[in-house]
């Protein structure tokens, strides 16, 4: 039992570890041990699903290290293995034997062993450990063409923008432990006191940043100057979800502080919809699709801050599928035609049909049209949303009409007619029609788990009984939105969008949200070691100097002073000493009659000396 | 005549001698100083050696180098005084120190 869970994490872990660290020498065996390791892990999930494992090893005291598979890490590490061996098999062909394949495929394999540890994990140390390997992973992936300084710096961006916001898990652990009720994650909303809000705004923080929704959004921009298969995997099953997964999984404490599911209910509605526009001001398909993520990851949010768990899981399921495909898709035309910005993208999917045909799944999906599968997942979400209040319902239709406007806006270009007439198109090669044509199946085939006995059986799974269920005119209704919504989007083609101008100014930069970031906390911290260097060197280092060329100074002016005072007082004895020694030199002259004479001297002196004193 | 006497005439002759050497500044005078406690030395030693012990041969063997000695020292004294007269019309101790360490 405790095995096949160890087994789990330890297979992509210790396969990724070792291609990561084998280098050139491993690049050749590198796809075909990282696509088994793969293989394997998804066999292993599902087993791990239905034979729901755990174990706790003790690790500090008071905080084991303990990983579990209930009902949503259940779903959540099938998720998370199918995506990655799909991206896998699909890197195969995209990363060519001229790349450093070892380490890409094994980072990839850390990356998803990561959040595998971060979703089973039942005690915040684990989590904490999945968590920042993921957050390490990712850095490495994005950064993956090193000699590369804008992806160098990207790279660094995304990661010290988590990261900053991982800050926040660890307030939380601290909260935790202060709270006195033990790091394990079910323990957490028992906290009580003011401890219960630093952990619940601890783990939103930590939340929020993970998945990129306001204010960190950025990142997710920069994240893609990274391999395709990256993002297909950062944004789909890893990383991005890892914060919605954590806010959904902790949904008890949101609920039991109080306020925090209704901050991260309008966080998630609040980024649904601006990052849907930001999505639909892009002219890149890459950052389109990045923004995309943000804001059906948005809708995640949401549904953890309305306590939707089977809505939000459904969402992130079929996310999962529906984006991994549509960035596989994108970088397949990356690699092929070399371009990924809309306009030189018509075309597209009319000379690779197999690859047109997957990425209009994805679109569809992501559209929101039904029968696809996110149309469904959202439903469920809804109505969880319909029960919180007009305002959230209203916010979160809103961001689902604009997602059916940045999905067909991207269908609309490569499905028009090739500026230039092409060439035959070269088959594909099976290593990507096979992931290709897998994630769009589940992308169509995922709605089947909205119809109500699946539904039923899922809800048990997620221990979720009495959430909202979802009404059929509501199906009805969002499927009709998309719809029409698609509709006129492709009628409305490339003419210039109805918004006015200036409201749609800030939009294709991400909202200025990292120029905001700069302002806001880069450039106040680089300020503010400018000043400390400078007090640095003027007062402290200065001091410092000064201390020692007084010293220097003080110690010329003893030399000159004291030292010559003492020296003279010595040099006198010594001339002293000299002067009486040439004294004594001058009787001793050597001449017998000489000394005689001196005798006699000395003598007549001591006979007169005695007979005075006498 | 006894050993007392001559004895006497010893310590006169060393006592001259050494008044000599004391006293002279002329460095032919100190060497006849030296001469004269040299002699009374002899003197004495063989008055002891004739009264004491007779029998035995070895005092007179030992005056006999003494008194050689005393030749061979006073010929290597002249031929340096004789020499230091050629060289720097010097015949008194006093202008000879330049020997001294």
């Amino acid at each position: 039992m405790s095995a096949l869970l160890w087994a789990l994490a330890a297979v992509p872990l210790a396969a990724g570890t070792l291609l990561a660290i084998g280098g050139r020498p491993t690049d050749r065996p590198a796809p075909g041990i990282a696509v088994a390791a793969a293989a394997v892990g998804l066999g292993l999930a599902v087993l791990a699903a239905f034979q729901q494992p755990s174990v706790t090893v003790p690790l500090l005291e008071g905080a084991g290290f303990g990983l579990a598979v209930d009902g949503l890490s259940g779903l959540m590490v099938v998720t998370v293995t199918a995506v990655t061996a799909a991206v896998l098999l699909f890197s195969v062909a995209d990363i060519g034997p001229e790349q450093a394949r070892s380490r890409f495929f094994g980072l990839m394999l850390i990356f998803g062993g990561a959040m595998l540890v971060t979703v089973t994990a039942t005690t915040l140390p684990a989590l904490l450990m999945g968590w920042e390997v993921m957050g390490a992973a990712s850095w490495a992936l994005i950064g993956y063409w090193w000699n590369d300084p804008v992806r160098v710096a990207a790279a660094g961006t995304a990661f010290l923008t988590t990261r900053a916001a991982d800050l926040g898990l660890y307030l939380a652990a601290g909260a935790a432990l202060a709270g006195g009720q033990g790091l394990a994650l079910d323990a957490l909303p028992g906290v009580t006191g003011p401890w219960l809000h630093l952990l619940a705004a601890g783990v939103i923080v930590a939340a929020a940043g993970k998945s990129a929704q306001l204010p960190f959004s950025f990142w997710l921009s920069k994240a893609m100057q990274g391999p395709s298969p990256v993002s297909a995997l950062l944004h789909s099953a890893t990383m991005v979800v890892a914060g919605a997964y954590l806010l959904i999984r902790m949904e008890p404490l949101l609920t039991a502080s109080g306020w925090g599911d209704d901050v991260v209910a309008w966080t998630g509605a609040v980024t649904a919809l601006a990052l849907g526009l930001v999505a639909v001001a892009q002219r890149d398909l890459k950052q389109l699709l990045a923004a995309s993520s943000c804001a059906q990851i948005g809708f995640m949010v949401l549904a953890a801050g309305v306590g939707s768990t089977v809505g939000g899981t459904l969402q992130l399921i079929a996310h999962a599928a529906a984006k991994s495909l549509a960035f596989l898709v994108t970088g397949f035309w990356l690699t092929r035609l070399g371009t990924k910005s809309l306009p030189e993208l018509r075309g597209a999917a009319r000379r690779e049909p197999v690859a047109g045909a997957a990425f209009t799944v994805a679109a569809l999906a992501l559209a929101g049209v039904p029968p696809f599968s996110l149309w469904a997942a959202k439903d469920v979400l809804l109505a969880g949303v319909l029960e919180a209040g007009p305002a959230l319902c209203a916010a979160a239709l809103a961001a689902a009409v604009v997602s059916a406007v940045y999905s067909i806006k991207a269908l609309w270009y490569v499905w028009q007619p090739a500026p230039s007439p092409v060439g035959r198109s070269v088959p594909l090669p099976t290593t990507t029609s096979i992931p290709l044509a897998a994630l769009a199946f589940a992308a169509m085939t995922l709605s089947l788990l909205v119809l109500p006995p699946v539904r039923e059986a899922l809800t048990r799974t997620l221990g979720a009984e009495g959430e909202a269920a979802p009404h059929a005119w509501e199906f009805v209704l969002s499927g009709l939105i998309s719809l029409v919504t698609s509709a006129a989007v492709w009628a409305w083609g490339d003419r210039r969008s109805p918004v006015p101008q200036r409201a749609a100014r800030r939009a294709p930069d991400w909202l200025g949200l990292e120029a905001a970031a700069h302002t806001l906390l880069v450039r106040p911290v680089r300020r503010l070691a400018e000043a400390l260097a400078a007090f640095d060197d003027r007062v402290l280092d200065r001091g410092v100097d000064d201390l020692a060329r007084g010293t220097l100074r003080f110690a010329d002016a003893v030399d000159r002073r004291v030292e010559t005072a003492v020296d003279g007082a010595a040099e006198g004895v010594a001339a002293t000493g000299r002067a009486l020694g040439r004294l004594a030199r001058r009787p001793q002259t050597g001449q017998l009659h000489q000394y005689l004479a001196q005798a006699v001297a000395a003598f007549t002196v001591l006979a007169v000396v005695v007979v005075l004193v006498r | 005549m006894t050993l007392e006497l001559f004895l006497v005439v010893a310590v006169a002759l060393f006592s001259v001698g050494l008044f000599g050497a004391l006293t002279q500044q002329s460095i032919v005078m100190l060497m006849m100083g030296l001469e004269l406690m040299l002699g009374g030395i002899i003197l004495a030693a063989a008055a002891l050696w004739h009264y004491v012990a007779p029998a035995s041969t070895d005092g007179q063997v030992l005056i006999v180098l003494a008194v050689t000695v005393m030749a061979v020292e006073m010929a290597i004294g002249f031929a340096i005084v004789t020499a230091l007269f050629r060289a720097r019309e010097v015949d008194m101790t006093d202008e000879a120190a330049e020997l001294k360490g």
